[in-house]
């Protein structure tokens, strides 16, 4: 008995994509699209430089005159401190993703599609890659390479080449076997039209919903590493080095010291939430519940 | 012959394990290595002559070709012989072993109260009430994503400071030392490791007894009339080799995240040993800590998979 054959390619519906979203998702997008927002808009917002501030005004309370989150250490404003952090953490946290997709994309596609030797040879590299702690590894670039924004993301784009890679690899070599790019082979499609329009496109989504997970793994890396003085040197904010400076008043002023703490906590359950939502509205799961 | 298949799997997993850990060491050598300055300068300070620094630096084999310098030093790492620490005047290897021990108890510490937690959180995933699960759900995005020195301090501030149950720093007490000292002392850093850790695993077994819940086996065990606790059983024995496969690949972030936890408890374990030679820079205690921590993490890697292996047949028939 023949099944009919899948001949074209599937597409992808951005709206319906969109709808098929969970609601927890989709909030979190609208969470993480208003965060984007403000960071962007944080020079001509009406907040305190985040880089001035007294000492006299050191650790005020929340909802003090002028300091709705209150003051640091140093007496500079909290809330533009978040602010301004979270727009450090961000670029930290997304742009190392961009690049580890695009490299770790390629990586897999050739892999994916190579023979076997070739196959077996950049998969067994990713192998190698994976079993270094990405902390330890972006550690180790650091001082190395010197503290720095450049030197953050290049440490953690390196982190993340190898798991998107694999997840890459796992897509492709599903995909070939399909029966619409089985179709455009006999068809007499080349190989960079097969690449272009059957395989790459298809294998997109499922990747990049990954990626999206992996921004909030990421900026909690660089967050640590600010925490521990190797993530952008002081006095520019960033979330990890806000949490550092603040841990010791974490038996003075606990509230204050928490701020730092939740915006990272939210910051890193936003965008696996949204990530995972994509990844099951693609794979059609994820209706229960 | 099934033994023989599962000899080889293992002589290919412990190649790939050789191979693996000689990345990591080269890696480790060469980063430390492309460190920007003079080690000799470092470490004499800069009251020192140059004849003195050029001496250090015969002394270190400094003056000879890189490839040779990193060969040596796999070379006497295979002996044992990890370096002479500058800042604490004294052979690594002295160093690093106490600071092994505390992180191995902090791992297994942690470990165990992940394998609870991930027993707990499967089994209520799975529960029949519709509320346990959704927030079960919740619980488990919290668990997977927060960072691991957040929760530490979430956790230092509620039950060290706020309600004093446990103590706010160090492995045990002065003059103390017991095991309930200890295990007082590691309860909330063992605990913030252990949360994603243990949702991971937590999530395997649901996927686990959920497949085995949508199958015709357990009301046909129950049937033959097993009891609920061999059915229980049942249940939870698929879901061992994906559980210890998670949590092999999870102990590459225990690590990572013993690097701020030991930090913020006071633990003088690996992790906050080798922040503090960062600052200190001390860079042989740099490289041999790193080089440890990474080594462990390829080992317990290929321990989780042999013993996947010996569980799960099917494993060692498929791809080595």
């Amino acid at each position: 008995m023949a099944t009919p054959l899948k001949t074209a390619a599937p597409r992808f519906q951005r709206r319906a994509l969109l709808s098929r979203l969970p609601l927890r998702s989709q909030v979190a997008l609208a969470l993480v699209a208003s965060v984007g927002l403000i960071v962007v808009l944080a020079p001509v917002l009406p907040i305190a430089d985040p880089l001035s501030g007294s000492l006299a005004e050191r650790l005020l309370p929340f909802f003090s005159d002028g300091h709705v989150l209150g003051t640091d250490s140093q007496g500079r404003d909290m809330l533009s401190r978040l602010v301004y952090g979270t727009r450090t953490s961000l670029i930290a946290g997304v742009v190392p993703i961009v690049i580890a997709t695009t490299l770790g994309l390629i990586i897999g596609t050739i892999a994916g599609l190579a023979g076997k030797v070739t196959n077996t040879i950049l998969m067994r590299a990713v192998d190698v890659m994976f079993a270094f702690p990405g902390v330890l590894l972006s550690l180790l670039l650091a001082i190395t390479l010197g503290v720095g924004l450049g030197t953050l993301i290049l440490a953690l784009t390196l982190v993340w080449i190898a798991p998107v890679a694999r997840i890459a690899e796992t897509e492709v070599t599903r995909i070939r076997e399909l029966d619409f790019v089985t179709v455009a082979r006999a068809s007499g499609a080349g190989l960079p039209s097969i690449l272009g329009r059957q395989i790459v496109p298809v294998a997109l989504p499922a990747v990049l919903a990954f990626s999206t997970s992996l921004v909030g793994a990421n900026i909690a890396i660089a967050g640590g590493l600010g925490f521990i003085g190797l993530g952008v040197p002081s006095p520019e904010p960033e979330l990890g080095s806000i949490l550092q400076e603040m841990q010791a008043a974490i038996y003075s002023d606990p509230g204050l010291a928490l701020a730092p703490v939740v915006v990272i906590i939210a910051l890193s359950m936003l965008f696996p939430l949204v990530g995972d939502g994509f990844r099951d509205a693609i794979s059609g799961r994820g209706q229960e519940s | 012959m099934a033994h023989n298949r599962f000899l080889r799997f293992v002589g290919a997993r412990l190649l790939l394990t050789v191979l693996t850990a000689f990345f990591v060491a080269a890696v480790v050598f060469f980063a430390i290595r492309a460190i920007p300055g003079d080690p000799a300068l470092t470490i004499l300070g800069t009251d020192s002559t140059p004849e003195e620094r050029a001496e250090l630096r015969i002394v270190m084999g400094l003056d000879q070709s890189i490839l040779v310098q990193f060969f040596g030093w796999l070379g006497r790492l295979v002996t044992g012989d990890l370096g002479y620490s500058y800042s604490q005047g004294r052979p690594v290897a002295d160093i690093v072993g106490p600071a092994l021990e505390n992180t191995a108890m902090l791992g297994a510490a942690a470990t165990l109260i992940a394998v609870v937690l991930a027993l707990v959180m499967g089994n209520l995933a799975t529960s029949s009430i519709r509320w346990v699960r959704r927030v079960i759900d919740w619980v488990e995005a919290f668990f997977l994503s927060a960072p691991q020195y957040t929760v530490a301090l979430l956790l230092l501030l509620a039950f060290a400071v706020l309600l004093p149950l446990f103590p706010a720093g160090g492995i045990s007490s002065r003059g103390d030392g017991g095991f309930f000292d200890v295990a007082a002392h590691l309860v909330l850093p063992a605990t913030a490791l252990a949360l994603a850790p243990g949702a991971q695993m937590g999530r395997s077994l649901k996927t686990s007894i959920a497949t085995l819940q949508s199958t015709e086996l357990l009301p046909a065990l129950r049937a033959r009339g097993l009891s609920p606790w061999r059915l229980a059983v049942h249940a939870h024995h698929n879901a061992l080799p994906p559980m210890i496969t998670v949590l092999g690949i999870q102990v590459g972030s225990m690590l990572g995240g013993a690097l701020f936890v030991e930090n913020i408890f006071s633990i003088p374990g690996l992790g906050a040993l080798v922040v503090q030679s960062v600052s200190l820079r001390d860079y042989t205690l740099v490289q041999a800590v790193a080089l440890l921590i990474a080594v462990v993490f390829v080992v317990v890697l290929l321990l989780a998979d042999i013993l996947n292996a010996l569980l799960d047949p099917r494993i060692r028939v498929g791809r080595a």
